[in-house]
């Protein structure tokens, strides 16, 4: 299981025992760190190497700020780097001031293309509330051209296709007229997939960049790839003259270190993010966000996020205020539980918060579909709704009644409300710890 | 209470102890609520600003300090009813408090990291890395395409691109020096990198090199090359790369993986390869999710001469299983081979819904599918592990297939795929074309490996198909 980063260095400087100004050999271990989540990543090992000699420069160079402790100051300046290397401004799609604006799509196979083009359309259409037609280029994989058809048939949207034994640059090029003809915003060329060291088949997409100039020519890359994202990017952009990256199936748990190498190597932003199979799931692309995915951070804001898009606030305000009160009810604890579940995987979520990366362990056995799980929901289902906000009412023959309503025994049922109290008075001692230590020192426990 | 957080002590020092505690159901309520707790604290603290810093800390407080609860405090401790005594309170607020107090520090760092970058997002310097880190050279060769060429031909062609390489490279590495040092060792260490072979991996392999190297006092460079070869080899030919066969009956191979790996395409191949060699073959287009995906398998099929079983699109995936199974059954077929969904290995439903199909085949067809094949990408880096761990969770994997190594990249993710799913790379893929799937040869491979890739050149395969 990997580490978060913050917590390797921890131990490192922990070790070390020293505070104040690094020595040289302070940094080479920390940057030892780095280097190996940077390849856990999968970001190039040429990259790696200038990268750590960038940040060792930086951290030798600089007085470690009193505020910080050595491991968030080189922390600090990893993510710097990191996030400076990745683009600091946020990338949009070009769009040209004369119609159309033609985008072209290249790739390896099985980067995720025509999903990605379809996604695309639907940003520009929903987002940049423009009049998009899709282009289906990729004559060669069987049922390709049916693919991006029946995507554009979901989102009522034109797909352009060749006739019968037209060549790909013929096609980009019937198509660009025929939008100029119907009036449409933007073309988007879905090419087919192609290896970076096939040389006619990189001569045919040059080929169609040349019939057709297109304003944006957008490399689609696989986030999970390896060490070979430097070579095909390299290839794609000495040819091609990219002018973006797009990184896609984003919804795994690949970190996604390709981005870095790619990024370093041709220099290109990434626009945009491919985070799901549906045509909604491309989103923009967050700098910080990604430089915390590669080095295993966690990441906050998408946590934030997922809550906020799933959590309701009003009800959650009053769990506060309870929680506070030590005055927290099996109904809040029902409530609780089934918004977590609905906000994914539990590891995937402790996997966001900093420090809790290494707790996700053994959790990716746990799911919500699990017995255990089932079990207790059965327990405090069995409750009445009297019992569940005043769990202190449950005696012995409240306890001998929810047991069978549950299919449990007893022993299950004290176990739950055992847990369940010693939690209330735990909230109870927190409660009142931060009613006498005030605001000042929760200020600084947020650190925020 | 207080014995229980000596306790805790020596086991937070020992990782091993960390990484396997059991989280068991109490663990998880407490871990559950905790969660929820710290994420509404964080919720509170985004929207409603520092107004609210008092609730939103307490509860991110509270949040944290159960996380760490269900985290460190043995199982036991959870059976404890003993009300909490007035003198131990300090105590345990010590504990917790100095748990906090790391948690504050990561919370911190990251807060100061975010308000740094915030300043230093707007000069927008991009400091351009000092030389190109690629050297790239792609030479013409103009090869004619031939069709008739012998499977050890084809294999040939498809790695020679990667051929001069690795082996190459260390053969030069380990030929250019006089003696074993550090530098070499290193240069053995970044080649290993480079071909995807992993952290892990590579720093077992190494640390075994130098182990060698002292043991038996080593001085000359040729025999690190060897060594590491045999060990390499050892790794891959641990298991049989046999593809099994049921002995009378219907033999089913369930192909599995993550998205654009190339299944549907390896399903052609292997279909034309059983094909050739006199078995009757019928295909299940079990991708019922991605568009287009059923015609896809349906024009291969057409083009190889089987049958596709078809269900529709966006149908049950498991009733295909089924009805296939008795389709192939009643035309007294020797194989049938199953397309599945591209699947993102964290997704637990569609987890779910591959055990279901394995379930139906094994139910309809006395026993499991006699292969389970997990397609793999060869450019993909060191996720494969993750998806070879996730996917073998929940399917009990025999195989690996691993595809587009036509390409640059070497695959060197393998070696620690393997050890994960405890199964050998049956087949490879090494072209477009449709004999361009072979069994897997380990020899053959490390050779690719370990090449070189500035003679790359590839000639397309798609015109000729």
């Amino acid at each position: 299981m990997f580490q978060g980063l913050s917590e390797k260095l921890t131990s490192v400087f922990d070790k070390l025992r020293k505070s104040g100004k690094l020595t040289e050999k302070d940094v080479d271990l920390a940057l030892n760190e780095v280097k190996m989540a940077l390849l856990e990543a999968d970001v190039n090992f040429k990259v790696v190497k200038n990268f750590t000699k960038r940040v060792k420069e930086r951290c030798l160079g600089a007085d470690v700020l009193k505020s910080l402790t050595p491991t968030q100051f080189v922390v600090k300046i990893v993510l710097e780097e990191l996030t400076l290397l990745l683009g600091t401004e946020r990338a949009k799609i070009n769009i040209s001031s004369k119609k159309p604006t033609i985008i072209l799509m290249a790739g390896l196979q099985g980067s995720g293309k025509t999903t990605t083009t379809a996604k695309l359309g639907l940003h520009l259409r929903k987002d940049e509330k423009k009049n998009p037609m899709l282009v289906a280029c990729d004559i060669y994989r069987p049922a390709a051209v049916k693919q991006l058809q029946v995507l554009g048939d979901q989102l009522s949207m034109e797909v352009f296709t060749g006739e019968a034994g037209m060549r790909p640059a013929d096609i980009a090029k019937k198509a660009v007229e025929y939008a100029q003809v119907h009036d449409f915003d933007v073309v988007i060329l879905d090419t087919a997939g192609r290896l970076h060291i096939d040389e006619q088949m990189m001569a045919e997409v040059k080929g169609i960049k040349e019939a057709v100039s297109p304003h944006e020519i957008l490399l689609v890359v696989d986030a999970m790839t390896g060490q070979d994202a430097v070579n095909m990017a390299t290839s794609f952009n000495e040819l091609l003259e990219l002018t973006g990256i797009i990184l896609t199936k984003l919804d795994g748990d690949a970190r996604g270190g390709a981005a870095l190498s790619i990024r370093e190597v041709t220099g290109k932003p990434v626009k945009f993010i491919g985070v799901g199979e549906k045509s909604s799931s491309l989103e923009p692309f967050y700098p910080e966000r990604m430089a915390q995915r590669i080095l295993g951070m966690g990441d906050m804001l998408s946590l934030i996020e997922k809550a906020q898009a799933n959590m309701d606030e009003e009800k959650m305000k009053e769990i506060e205020k309870r929680v506070l009160a030590a005055d927290f009810n099996f109904n809040d604890f029902l409530y609780q539980l089934n918004q977590i579940k609905r906000m994914g995987p539990l590891d995937q979520l402790l996997g966001m918060i900093p420090g809790m990366s290494s707790m996700a362990g053994g959790l990716s056995e746990f799911s919500f579909d699990d017995k255990k799980f089932k079990r207790f929901e059965a327990i405090v289902l069995s409750m009445t709704e009297r019992e569940r906000n005043y769990p202190d009412l449950i005696d012995g023959s409240r306890r001998k009644r929810i047991a069978e309503g549950s299919g449990n025994t007893i022993q299950d049922v004290n176990q739950l409300l055992k847990q369940f109290t010693q939690m209330r008075k735990m909230m109870k001692q927190l409660g009142s710890l931060g009613k006498k230590q005030g605001k000042s020192k929760f200020a600084k426990f947020l650190g925020m | 209470m207080s014995e229980e957080l000596q306790k805790i002590t020596p086991q937070e020092e020992t990782e091993a102890v960390v990484y396997t505690r059991q989280w068991d159901e109490s663990r998880i309520i407490v871990l559950l609520i905790g969660l929820s707790l710290l994420i509404e604290g964080l919720l509170i603290y985004y929207q409603a600003g520092p107004s609210q810093m008092i609730v939103a800390g307490v509860t991110g407080l509270a949040g944290v300090t159960l996380l760490l609860f269900a985290w460190l405090v043995p199982f036991e401790a959870f059976d404890d009813t003993t009300p909490i005594d007035e003198n131990e309170k300090p105590e345990i607020s010590a504990k917790t408090a100095e748990i906090v107090q790391y948690q504050q520090k990561v919370a911190a760092s990251t807060a100061a990291v975010e308000t740094e970058l915030q300043k230093s997002a707007e000069p927008a310097v991009i400091e351009k890395a000092a030389e190109p880190v690629i050297e790239k050279t792609i030479e013409p060769v103009v090869e004619e395409a031939e069709p008739e060429m012998s499977w050890f031909q084809r294999l040939k062609k498809g790695l020679t691109k990667t051929r001069s390489g690795f082996v190459g490279k260390l053969k030069r590495l380990v030929l250019g020096s006089t003696k074993i040092d550090d530098a070499l060792l290193d240069q053995l260490e970044e080649a290993l990198y480079e071909a995807d072979v992993g952290v892990k991996t590579t720093q077992e392999l190494l640390s075994y090199l130098h182990k060698k190297v002292d043991e038996e006092d080593i001085t000359d460079p040729n025999r690190i090359y060897e060594i590491l070869r045999e060990v390499l080899r050892g790794m891959l030919t641990r298991f049989s790369s046999e593809a099994v066969f049921n002995a009378n009956g219907l033999t089913v191979f369930m192909i599995i993986g993550v998205n654009g790996v190339g299944k549907t395409t390896t399903i052609a191949k292997l279909a034309r390869r059983f094909v050739k060699e006199g078995k009757k073959v019928v295909l299940a287009a079990g991708d019922t999710f991605r568009a287009a995906a059923i015609d896809q398998l349906g024009i291969w099929g057409e083009r190889v001469g089987v049958e596709v079983i078809r269900g529709s699109e966006g149908g049950d995936p498991g009733a295909l299983v089924f009805d296939a199974i008795h389709a192939a059954k009643r035309r007294e077929a020797d194989l049938l081979i199953v397309d599945t969904a591209g699947r993102m290995h964290v997704k637990v439903n569609l987890m779910a819904e591959l055990k279901k199909m394995q379930k139906i085949a094994e139910k309809e067809n006395n026993g499991g599918p006699q292969e389970i094949l997990l397609v793999l990408d060869a450019t993909t880096g060191q996720n494969a592990v993750q998806q070879a761990k996730l996917f073998k969770e929940v399917l009990p994997i025999t195989g690996l297939i691993v595809t587009k190594l036509d390409g640059t990249a070497k695959g060197g993710v393998l070696f620690a795929v393997e050890e994960q799913i405890c199964a050998p790379v049956k087949f490879i893929g090494v072209g477009e074309k449709m004999d361009d799937l072979m069994p897997f040869n380990p020899e053959q491979f490390l050779e690719a490996l370990f090449a070189d890739d500035s003679e790359k050149t590839k000639q397309s395969d798609y015109l000729v198909l």
